[in-house]
């Protein structure tokens, strides 16, 4: 019993309370019906028979009657509202704000659940309890379970009624009236309620009961539409002050009252109110915790919103806070009126107060989220250009060097900063399509120049952001479209090396290659070198950092032929090199041959011969057959070959020096290189003194180039080299045609002069007598050489035999001389002499022959005749004064008298002689024979005089010994000269 | 008959008449000596075998030894001399007055070297004067034979041959006096011959000079 009652009363303090968002109620409530409700269910009958019984029972009034038929009908009340169920219901509807948004946050401040405004007043405006509108869906039964209701409800009213009249002075009958109130609200006596509110009110204004009766009445006029009878009684709760439990909803449904008479600036008084006390408790900022308050405070800014924009939007807003203050929460305030337009769509409305805010607090934490909101504003309201325009405002009030951040920090807003990002991003690329796509020109123009500042804006404060190379590479093509081909390059060089590796950086470090070429193109004159350089070394860099990009090879052989082109060498070289070593195995063959090229010419001018040699063999192997490169290229490697020829020989090594003279001729056969190498290497076997290989290279040259002006000079090292080498008469042969194709008349007769030598030497006499017969014709020289020529043909002629040719050489010789006159010289005369000594010669041999017999006398004339012809002829050749001659002619003139007296002493004797005529004969000769013999002698001796002048010669050798043997006493002298030397010291 | 046979009869014959014992190895110069030169044994053997041949006369098949030993080491006068002696028997057998040139040459120049290593060895002046009076310098072969007799006043083929030069060629009577007296003198057992020859000097020289 005690135990019911208890339940009972707890029952009766809840159901005072109900209300729209009462919270306790509802929370407590919440664990209640987990765990209690039947409990109650059956306590309640049980408490109400026990009721009824005891009013039954005592007729008579006591002291407990009023209070248990109070009771009683409390529990009736109870039983009728079901309003365990009812109250259970309000705390079920779900809690329509998520927890943990930001208040601050517009779009989730609107509900979710989009109620039209109507039904957003509805619920909001809820009355709390018994209201029949808002009665909870009864259960299956529900007619008959309602009829109990009701019933239940009349009986209490009864016992009410009843309480009341019979006790007057109940102490309690202010929550009788109360209560009796209730019942009849249940029963669907709406009027009868509001009398008895009334009356509570008006008789028991300091009841406990009084700000809720006054609630009551406020709702049930503010359902009647008796709105300024709702307000005063709404006022009489706000009077009671925030201690009443119906404070808060009492403002509230002030406000609503006041916005019903549509004095609008007067409901915001209230409702700012309220506002203020929510959001002091933070309420605007949902948590677990505070679902049904920060709904109270979403549904007030709605109502605040509403009001402000039947007021006039914005300029509203502004004038209702000058005058009432500016509230901390004025963002939501503007937030709030925005969305609420958004909502209805009204999209331009909804911008401007958001636009008027920041108007207001440009500085205000919310104000780059309410400038992004702005933009989705737009957006939604589908006015591009709108959009367009605070895109750019955004980007310059919320740019990182703006105003803004010195105020604020960025770092700690990763949402406006995403979206600050986000938003330069946009304009670039908006911008470039529009540079692209626009049909007219100037904005086309107007569009690339905005498309390139928004790019750097985002690069220059955003480098490390991993879109940047990216954009760096967009804004590298958007330049590019643009024919910045300058800028647009070292954007692109920006993106493939200014930031840590990316996908598309050799793509960028190519392009920037490409675009270099374009702006050297494009470049004025006084620019092209310096841009020209930069391309270079652009190309370089992408082909070193880049070298897997398919086009590496053909950059870098490019940039070795600039570089070549340039003069530098070594770089050149360099970059060439790369491109054969490091992508010799897969770049095609035209760059390999254009790289080979390079090396082949660079290595060249840099006096690297072997080298470029080898590099030009690289480049002929790689060339067709029919390539009308090669010939060049043959050239060049010929002429590689012939430098390493030349330093060999420079250096002093011959060898080597031949050996690669003689390979030009394998490489470039025939070519005018060809032509000099060979008789370079022939000069150098010469001097090497390789007769056989000088001889094979020559001959080579002769056959290989027989219309060269170096014939000539051939001609001459052939003879040369033969005569060396010992072939006398190939040698011969080559000075005869020195001799037929030179023009030259020394040179000739030196030429033909040397072959006739040679001829004589190689034994061919016939040939070189006719070759000094040619010389005596053709090129006879001046009178001495003319002179020498006939000598040496005369000896030919004595060496052939041709005894009379011979003879008549020799009288030229002689008549040429004598008829000279002052052209004389002592050669001439010794040549003539000489001639004419051998021309003399006969005579003694005539002389010699002829024999001195029988007859005698005869013959003793002809002998002396011969003799004195002979004797007359080699005095004339003493005549000539030259010692040698002049030394033969006297040995052979003494010699005559010698033979003479020899031959006398030897002569046949006449046979008819007796021994005495004999014996006088024998005297006789002997005396005519003497004097020659002294004459012999003396002139013998005369010869010997020579020595004292200095002449010395075999003639005079003879005389003396001719003497030795004639005089032996005096002449038989000879040195003495030991046959050898015993000792070797 | 060839005329290098013809000399060299003549000259045995004259040797013959002066009884003389034969030429035999040539006489050490008296008083200088050049300073010993270290001879191998191997160039010793060489020497050996050169010499053997020109005693037999074979003087193409001396002359490569020699001077193989000679280049290798120039201080020996006596292989110079020996070279030079070759030299000059193979410059006679060559008919042409022109090709017996080469071969004085050699001669003079390989006993020009010798006496540059050995300036008092008086047999290579000696040998000197006669390669020189083959070349016609009169003059200098003088020299030369008096260089050898400064060197050695006792030298008799320095003498003899001094005389033979100044007689037959620098028609010098009075030299030739000086000398052959020197060397009959020295050579006591030629004095025959060499009387003869003084004695129709002097009556030359007393008749007025050269005749």
């Amino acid at each position: 019993m005690i135990r019911a009652l208890g339940v009972t009363a707890v029952v009766f303090a809840l159901a005072a309370c109900a209300g729209p968002g009462g919270d306790r109620i509802g929370s407590l409530n919440r664990k209640r019906v987990e765990v209690d409700e039947p409990v109650i269910e059956g306590a309640l009958e049980k408490a109400m028979a026990a009721y009824r019984r005891f009013l039954e029972e005592t007729e008579e009034e006591s002291a407990a009657t009023p209070e248990a038929m109070r009771r009683l009908a409390d529990l009736q009340l109870a039983a009728a509202t079901g309003s365990y169920d009812y109250v259970e219901e309000a705390a079920r509807r779900p809690a329509r704000v998520e927890a943990g948004e930001a208040a601050d946050a517009p779009r989730a401040a609107v509900t979710t659940v989009r109620e039209s405004e109507r039904e957003f007043e509805a619920r909001a405006t809820r009355i709390a309890d018994l209201s029949p509108a808002a009665a909870p869906e009864l259960p299956p039964d529900a007619e008959a379970a309602a009829a109990l209701d009701k019933a239940r409800a009349e009986e209490a009213i009864v016992l009410y009624t009843r309480l009341l009249e019979r006790y007057p002075l109940y102490p309690r009958n202010d929550q009788v009236l109360y209560q009796l109130a209730r019942a009849y609200e249940e029963s669907g006596r709406p009027e009868e309620a509001m009398a008895v509110l009334d009356r509570l009110v008006r008789e028991y204004p300091q009841s406990v009961h009084y700000d809720e009766a006054q609630f009551r009445r406020g709702e049930i006029f503010f359902v009647r539409k008796a709105y300024r009878d709702a307000e005063r009684a709404y006022a009489e709760v706000v009077r009671v002050g925030e201690r009443s439990a119906f404070f808060d909803q009492a403002l509230f449904k002030r406000g609503w009252s006041i916005f019903k008479q549509s004095d609008y600036e007067r409901a915001l008084d209230d409702f700012f109110r309220l506002l203020d006390i929510k959001t002091a408790a933070g309420h605007h900022i949902p948590n677990e915790h505070n679902k049904t308050e920060h709904q109270r405070v979403l549904d007030t800014f709605r109502v605040v919103s509403l009001s402000f924009s039947y007021l006039g939007g914005p300029e509203a807003v502004a004038r209702y806070l000058a005058r009432r203050g500016v509230p901390p929460y004025e963002n939501l305030v503007y937030m709030h009126l925005a969305e609420h337009y958004f909502e209805k769509r009204r999209y331009q409305d909804a911008a401007d107060v958001y636009k008027a805010f920041l108007a207001r607090r440009p500085l205000h934490e919310a104000a780059p989220v309410y400038h992004m909101r702005i933009i989705e504003i737009y957006r939604e309201g589908r006015f591009p250009r709108l959009v367009l325009e605070a895109k750019r405002e955004f980007a310059e009030r919320y740019d990182p060097a703006a105003e803004y951040w010195k105020h604020h920090d960025l770092g700690r807003r990763p949402d406006v900063l995403a979206f600050v990002k986000s938003n330069l991003v946009d304009l670039a690329k908006h911008y470039h399509a529009l540079s692209q796509q626009a049909r007219k020109r100037d904005e086309r123009q107007a569009a690339y120049r905005e498309a390139v500042g928004w790019y750097r804006r985002f690069l220059k404060h955003f480098a490390d952001d991993p879109q940047a190379p990216e954009l760096n590479f967009l804004l590298a093509d958007l330049l590019y479209e643009n024919r910045a081909f300058g800028e647009a390059a070292l954007e692109y060089e920006r993106t493939a090396y200014g930031y840590p590796p990316h996908p598309r950086a050799a793509e960028a470090g190519y392009a920037a290659v490409l675009a270099y070429r374009e702006h050297e193109k494009n470049a004025p004159p006084a620019e092209q070198r310096r841009v020209h350089l930069q391309a270079i070394r652009s190309a370089l860099q992408f082909a070193d950092t880049f070298p897997a990009h398919p086009q590496a090879p053909a950059v870098l052989t490019h940039a070795a032929e600039n570089l070549y082109a340039l003069g530098e060498h070594e770089r050149a070289l360099a970059a060439a090199r790369t491109v054969v070593e490091r992508h010799g195995d897969k770049a095609d063959a035209a760059l390999l041959t254009a790289a080979w090229t390079v090396i082949g010419h660079a290595q060249f001018d840099l006096a690297r011969y072997a080298e470029a040699e080898n590099a030009y063999a690289q480049v002929l192997a790689r060339l067709p057959a029919n390539d009308p490169r090669r010939a060049a290229l043959v050239e060049k490697q010929a002429a590689a070959v012939y430098k390493q020829a030349e330093a060999h020989q420079i250096a002093g090594e011959r060898e080597q020096a031949v050996a690669d003279y003689l390979r030009v001729a394998r490489i470039a056969p025939g070519s005018a290189i060809h032509e000099t190498a060979q008789l370079d290497a022939a000069a150098l076997l010469i001097q090497l003194e390789n007769w056989p290989r000088a001889r094979e290279v020559l001959e080579a040259f002769r056959r290989l180039f027989p219309n060269s002006q170096h014939q000539g000079d051939v001609t001459t090292k052939l003879a040369y080299v033969y005569e060396r080498s010992g072939d006398t008469l190939a040698a011969a042969r080559e000075y005869t045609r020195i001799a037929d194709l030179g023009d030259d008349p020394a040179l000739r007769r030196e030429a033909l002069h040397k072959a006739a030598e040679l001829y004589e030497q190689g034994g061919k006499l016939e040939q070189a007598a006719a070759l000094f017969e040619r010389l005596l014709r053709e090129l006879p020289g001046d009178f001495e050489q003319a002179l020498e020529a006939r000598a040496k043909l005369a000896d030919l002629y004595g060496a052939l035999g041709r005894a009379d040719a011979r003879r008549a050489e020799l009288e030229r010789i002689v008549a040429e001389e004598a008829a000279a006159g002052r052209r004389q010289t002592p050669r001439s005369r010794h040549l003539a002499a000489s001639a004419a000594l051998a021309l003399a010669e006969p005579l003694v041999t005539a002389f010699a022959a002829q024999k001195l017999g029988a007859p005698f006398e005869k013959t003793l004339a002809r002998k002396k005749q011969l003799m004195q012809r002979a004797m007359d002829a080699f005095t004339r050749i003493v005549d000539y004064g030259v010692a040698e001659t002049t030394a033969a002619a006297t040995y052979h003139i003494a010699e005559l008298y010698h033979r003479f007296s020899r031959d006398l002493l030897d002569s046949e004797r006449p046979d008819d002689l007796n021994e005495l005529e004999l014996e006088q004969y024998e005297l006789l000769l002997e005396e005519q024979a003497y004097p020659f013999e002294e004459k012999a002698i003396a002139i013998h001796q005369k010869n010997l005089e020579l020595l004292t002048r200095g002449v010395y010669n075999p003639w005079i050798l003879k005389s003396l010994d001719r003497l030795a043997e004639l005089v032996p006493a005096r002449y038989a002298k000879r040195e003495k000269q030991e046959p050898y030397f015993a000792s070797i010291y | 008959m060839r005329p290098s046979t013809d000399r060299l009869l003549v000259w045995l014959l004259a040797l013959l008449i002066g009884a003389c014992a034969g030429p035999g190895p040539a006489r050490r110069a008296a008083g200088d000596r050049s300073i010993p030169v270290p001879v191998s044994a191997a160039q010793r053997a060489d020497f050996e075998r050169a010499l053997a041949a020109m005693r037999k006369q074979r003087h193409a098949e001396a002359v490569p030894i020699l001077e193989r030993i000679f280049e290798e080491n120039p201080r020996l006068p006596g292989v110079a001399i020996n070279l030079a002696i070759a030299y000059l028997a193979m410059a006679e057998a060559e008919p042409e007055a022109a090709k017996r040139e080469p071969y004085h040459a050699k001669a003079e120049r390989v006993l020009l070297k010798a006496l540059e290593e050995n300036p008092r060895e008086a047999a290579a002046h000696h040998q000197l004067g006669l390669v020189l009076r083959r070349q016609g310098r009169l003059e200098a072969a003088r020299d030369a034979y008096e260089k050898a007799l400064d060197i050695d006043p006792q030298y008799a083929l320095a003498h003899y041959n001094l005389a033979v030069l100044c007689d037959l060629y620098l028609q010098d009577t009075a030299c030739a006096i000086r000398h052959f007296e020197a060397y009959r003198a020295l050579r006591p057992e030629e004095a025959e011959t060499i009387d003869a020859w003084l004695t129709e000097l002097r009556r030359r020289a007393g008749a007025g000079g050269a005749s």
